[in-house]
């Protein structure tokens, strides 16, 4: 292996954001199941619609995706079958049914030469084959039951065609801004306020963050109480002006918000 | 007629890897047992419905990761939890000396009016025993925990150690309710069924306003 292939691979796999998967804080982990839910929202509505709706933490259902970079999610091995390495066998043009068991494999070349973003690509792409079958869901355990089983079938064993049918992703800019932004909510814990969040950052005010980090610093507790009863009064509309209060400080009066709110003003 | 928090609970399974948390949750909801199964890997999730007297109740069971470097996940789910099943290895006495230090973890992001069982499993493999009964109920009574021994393999008490706990929710629920005007589901149970942790909490705090 080249110096250059060496440095692509550990490029790929020891990328800040991986490493911090297998911290103990697992920021990057959290984070990226974080972006996964707004690259859904994005690309997938409906299931993005779906997991609000019902209320489930991507964390419950990609966590062993994720952590385990699909090992023991999607197939593996090969080998089995006709015992011809895969990679040789397809150069060979040997059958079909010797070289399409090795998902996993396909996924860590990718993984290796692209970076941590096709761990994104492989989810988003059993997602979007399967959505149909995933909005069947009706409640949680409907939804990781058909998560667990969107690894398995013929559509995850054919890994060729599987890895070329990822859907486009969203520009790499919109993912960047999204990933600090979420990364800094993660980190100061306000993702518990996520439905709020995520209407905010609809909104465009996603320039708060930094503020509301400080906030939830601060004190997280007020802040989610502060947070909760904006969202349960529906001050969503309200998000222009709050956010031009954020960015004034308001942090202090967030009581008197409180009263306001509940006072209907 | 039970509120639909109530008639929801979700109850965490919690304890050092390889103790049986997996198998406990798969004998009390599928009827199921593996000899090889693999660490959990963040959480895990099933439910099963129960018969409280008269009420179905459809209990939502969270089994959590035993191993250390997945806490930071795993802890995000005490919040929502109205039950906890605090589980060692009977046959391990290591899992049961930290069992202090799980209590602590749980009280740490639970509400303080978590239901909590203390359970030893293993119990079929009497001959390995490393952790005395007394000593373990000792434990429990002196920190108000309720307690039983069970085994995933031949079923003993699993069922019991599930439905007690369940009963015991139950019970502290209506009580409370009979002794507030207000809606004590708000401080017990979680809106989203368990999914939104720290709900419940929310709320309490935003009446206490």
């Amino acid at each position: 292996m080249g110096l250059v292939e060496v440095r692509r691979v550990s490029q790929g796999l020891f990328s800040p954001c991986l490493a911090d998967y297998y911290t103990p804080a697992m920021l990057g982990l959290k984070t990226d199941q974080e972006v996964l839910g707004e690259l859904v929202r994005a690309k997938l509505p409906a299931v993005g619609a779906l997991m609000e709706q019902l209320g489930v933490l991507w964390t419950l259902v990609v966590s062993r995706w994720f952590i385990c970079l699909y090992v023991d999610v999607l197939p593996v091995e090969v080998s089995a079958l006709l015992g011809a390495r895969g990679g040789q066998a397809s150069r060979q043009g040997v059958t079909r049914a010797s070289v399409s068991l090795q998902t996993v494999l396909r996924i860590w070349d990718c993984l290796f030469n692209e970076g941590s973003k096709i761990i994104f690509r492989v989810a988003l792409t059993l997602i979007k084959q399967h959505q149909e079958f995933i909005l069947e869901a009706t409640s949680i355990p409907d939804i990781c039951d058909k998560f667990k089983q969107i690894t398995k079938g013929s559509f995850v064993m054919e890994c060729h065609t599987f890895m070329q049918r990822h859907p486009v992703l969203v520009s790499e800019g919109w993912c960047a801004t999204v990933y600090i932004t979420l990364r800094s909510w993660v980190k100061a814990g306000v993702r518990q306020c996520s439905v709020t969040l995520c209407s905010w950052v609809k909104a465009g005010v996603r320039q708060c963050s930094v503020t509301l980090c400080s906030w939830v610093k601060a004190d997280v507790r007020q802040c989610s109480v502060t947070l909760c009863s904006w969202v349960k009064a529906g001050v969503r509309q309200c998000s222009v002006t709050l956010c031009s209060w954020v960015k004034a400080g308001v942090r202090q009066c967030s009581v008197t918000l409180c009263s306001w709110v509940k006072a209907g003003v | 007629m039970l509120s639909p928090y109530l008639s929801t609970p979700s109850v965490v399974l919690i304890g050092e890897s390889g103790v049986g948390k997996t198998n406990l949750l798969s004998r009390f909801t599928r009827n199921e047992f593996s000899h090889d199964s693999r660490t959990t890997i963040g959480v895990e999730f099933s439910t099963r419905t129960v018969m409280l007297g008269t009420a179905a109740v459809k209990a939502q069971i969270w089994d959590t990761a035993g191993l250390e470097r997945y806490r930071a996940i795993t802890s995000a789910y005490y919040r929502g939890a109205v039950g906890a099943l605090l589980v060692f290895d009977l046959t391990k006495h290591q899992t049961y000396a930290v069992v202090e230090r799980w209590l602590k973890e749980l009280y740490d992001h639970a509400e303080a009016t978590i239901v909590v069982m203390l359970v030893g499993n293993k119990s079929d493999l009497s001959q390995a025993r490393e952790v005395p009964t007394e000593e373990a109920r000792m434990f429990a009574e002196n920190n108000g925990l309720l307690f039983l021994e069970t085994s995933a393999l031949d079923s003993t008490n699993v069922e019991l150690a599930f439905e007690t706990v369940l009963k015991e929710i139950f019970e502290k629920v209506s009580k409370q309710r009979q002794n507030s005007t207000r809606t004590n589901a708000i401080t017990l149970g979680s809106a989203q069924g368990g999914q939104e942790p720290g709900s419940g909490e929310k709320r309490a705090c935003c009446i206490s306003l």
